[in-house]
């Protein structure tokens, strides 16, 4: 008798030794080689929103609303400059964006762009000086309000949390997702020696790259988990495919993973120097033009969100905000999720978003 | 005729991997065998002749020999290094062992193999992954891995710096536009850009009331105080007119006081 590999539900053929259907193993084959070769598509931000503010490459979104607006303090969030911001709004029915605006807030988001060869010498000053003012001046404005909420994501975060302390006037609630704060040698994994001095030479990087390739702090993070990130992925792929699974969420993470945009040199140079290598802003230590950056100036309601699995910001780096801001109203909220892990898909439903909604409900107004 | 057994092919694979890491450390110990002594010898042959090859520099211009000195050194001396890594390695066979044996360990709990290939394939993947990720995770961490990976990006990004400049060089002979260039000119339109968002700002602080700007009101309410102090002027000159003729009020009476001096001198 015959053994008949069973590809989904493949009807055998007599005595054949083949799969009867060969043209559904073929044609399901060839969907994942494609995806392999030319990289995963999938049609990601589709929450209806409108471009309020352009500066450079930067642009400053709205939300339209689609449902009663019940707080009035706007939400401004604020991306990292590694990966795009679509994460926030993966895909519908799977988008936190969506999710809050469903809610009844009033979403704004600010969306860094992909720098060109001419942004490599743009530094932290003219992200946290000149760009978040600006944009929270617009949010302001254009919500008629005269207070917001800040939430920064990653990187983000850090930027945010270096906006608050410098500027308290008009904020009214901080939220900050796996954001590095303090960068102690030891508690960082893998990226402690990745950004060492002995083996990162962030000036040598930039001076020869300008802007660092996307793909190449793409690998650095993928190096972290390395087996997980370059043969697991495929594994998932190849059995959603065969085996008939929901191909959607797998096809918009992947595009995401793949689509990092280019890092400005100048401020990789900083985030490696002063604040991987020399733990600055923890310190007190970070001056921008002239204005040093005190976390404990921080005064605002803070929601600080981590992730237990995350080698990207770990535990302890996001921790550490707790003890260096002067909230008085702070809460340190943890998810048994990885960097992005908590941030979509059924985990993400159930912990992170209605946590937010519900936090920010009650300091919000309305 | 059935197809081959999962398991057999998987025993197969077990052995022959575990054989193949035996004969090298066995190999390695005796310290006779140079594996990458084929490929040191092909470099530096290659290093002679390609180096004969290429011109003489023209003085006062390093370019193109140098540049290929300069990346036969590094290669070469790359894969000098990854042969000491692989020597390296061969101290980490016991944990490369210990994972397959986890990896064993793990494939024998989940039952009796699958026929379907590709449930086989994902069964493999799910036992082997975790020890394997375990064990790619220890020589990452490890000298020998992180040195020569940061050496290579070094060398990499100068090589990078040195080819893309000579390469603009070359072009901007030929009269050609470079990407320097048009990141020159984008630049000024940036510049440009940030200019018209500042007047832009100002015209909505003006728009919007942060810059307070004058009303009807307030210039009409000037406008009186204006023609108040206007008329006080003019009494005063009027004052000192007729007291120079009457010979009444001095110049020098006047010099250091205040208007309002003035106005009783006028009035008495």
């Amino acid at each position: 008798m015959t053994e008949t590999a069973n590809y989904g539900a493949v009807p055998t053929s007599g005595d054949a030794a083949i799969p009867a259907d060969v043209e559904n193993f073929f044609d399901k084959y060839s969907r994942g080689m494609k995806i392999v070769v030319e990289g995963a598509q999938a049609d990601t931000g589709q929450t209806p929103k409108e471009t309020v503010w352009t500066k450079n490459k930067a642009k400053l979104y709205h939300y339209a609303p689609n449902a009663e607006k019940k707080h009035p303090v706007p939400i401004l969030m604020v991306y990292a400059l590694i990966n795009r911001p679509y994460i926030l709004d993966l895909m519908p029915g799977n988008s936190f964006i969506e999710y809050l605006v469903g809610e009844g807030f009033d979403v704004y988001m600010l969306d860094w762009g992909i720098p060109g060869d001419e942004d490599k010498d743009l530094t932290f000053e003219n992200y946290v000086l000149d760009y978040l003012p600006r944009a929270v001046k617009k949010v302001l404005r254009h919500s008629h309000s005269e207070e917001f909420t800040m939430l920064g994501y990653c990187m983000g975060g850090t930027m945010s949390a270096m906006y608050a302390s410098l500027f308290p006037g008009h904020l009214k609630n901080l939220i900050l997702m796996t954001a590095p704060v303090e960068f102690p040698e030891g508690e960082m994994g893998l990226y402690n020696l990745f950004t060492s001095e002995k083996y990162m030479n962030p000036g040598l990087l930039a001076d020869a790259f300008g802007n660092i390739p996307g793909d190449l702090i793409d690998t650095g993070n993928r190096m972290l988990k390395p087996v997980t990130n370059y043969v697991g992925t495929y594994v998932n792929m190849w059995e959603r495919i065969f085996e008939e699974k929901p191909m959607e969420t797998w096809l918009a993470m992947n595009k995401w993973v793949n689509d990092g945009p280019p890092f400005p040199g100048a401020t990789f140079r900083q985030w490696i120097t002063e604040f991987y290598q020399q733990n600055k802003l923890a310190r007190g230590e970070i001056v921008l033009r002239g204005r040093r950056v005190d976390i404990s100036n921080i005064q605002v309601p803070l929601l600080n969100i981590a992730g237990e699995k995350d080698h990207i910001c770990t535990l302890p780096q996001a921790e550490a905000t707790m003890n260096l801001v002067g909230s008085e109203d702070k809460e340190f909220f943890v998810l048994d999720a990885g960097h992005v892990g908590l941030m979509t898909g059924r985990g993400a439903k159930k912990g992170l978003w209605p946590k937010v909604s519900d936090w920010l409900g009650t300091r919000s107004g309305g | 005729m059935s197809g081959a057994d999962p398991a057999e092919l998987w025993r197969q694979w077990m052995e022959s991997g575990s054989r193949m890491w035996s004969e090298m450390a066995g190999g390695a110990q005796g310290g006779q065998v140079d594996p990458y002594g084929v490929y040191r010898r092909w470099f530096e042959g290659m290093q002679e002749r390609v180096i004969g090859a290429v011109p003489e520099p023209v003085a006062g211009n390093p370019g193109v020999n140098d540049l290929w000195r300069r990346w036969f050194e590094l290669t070469a001396d790359s894969w000098q290094k990854s042969a000491e890594l692989n020597q390296a390695a061969m101290e980490i066979l016991p944990r490369w062992m210990q994972m397959l044996d986890e990896a064993r360990t793990n494939l024998v709990a989940g039952g009796a193999p699958p026929s379907d290939p590709l449930q086989l394939a994902t069964q493999w993947y799910n036992a082997t992954s975790g020890p394997f990720s375990d064990f790619v995770g220890d020589v990452i961490e490890r000298e020998e891995f992180l040195e020569p990976s940061s050496r290579f990006l070094q060398s990499y990004a100068g090589f990078y710096k040195v080819f893309k400049r000579n390469s603009e060089d070359y072009l901007k002979n030929l009269q050609l536009p470079v990407r320097s260039d048009i990141s020159r000119i984008a630049g000024l339109v940036v510049n440009l850009e940030e200019k018209v968002d500042r007047i832009e700002e100002v015209l909505e602080d003006f728009e919007y009331g942060y810059a307070e700007p004058a009303t009807s009101e307030s210039v009409k309410e000037l406008e009186t105080r204006l023609e108040r102090v206007e008329g006080k002027l003019d009494r005063l000159l009027a004052a000192l007119e007729g007291d120079s003729q009457d010979g009444g009020v001095q110049e020098a009476e006047i010099n250091g006081s205040t208007v309002e001096d003035v106005r009783e001198k006028e009035e008495s």
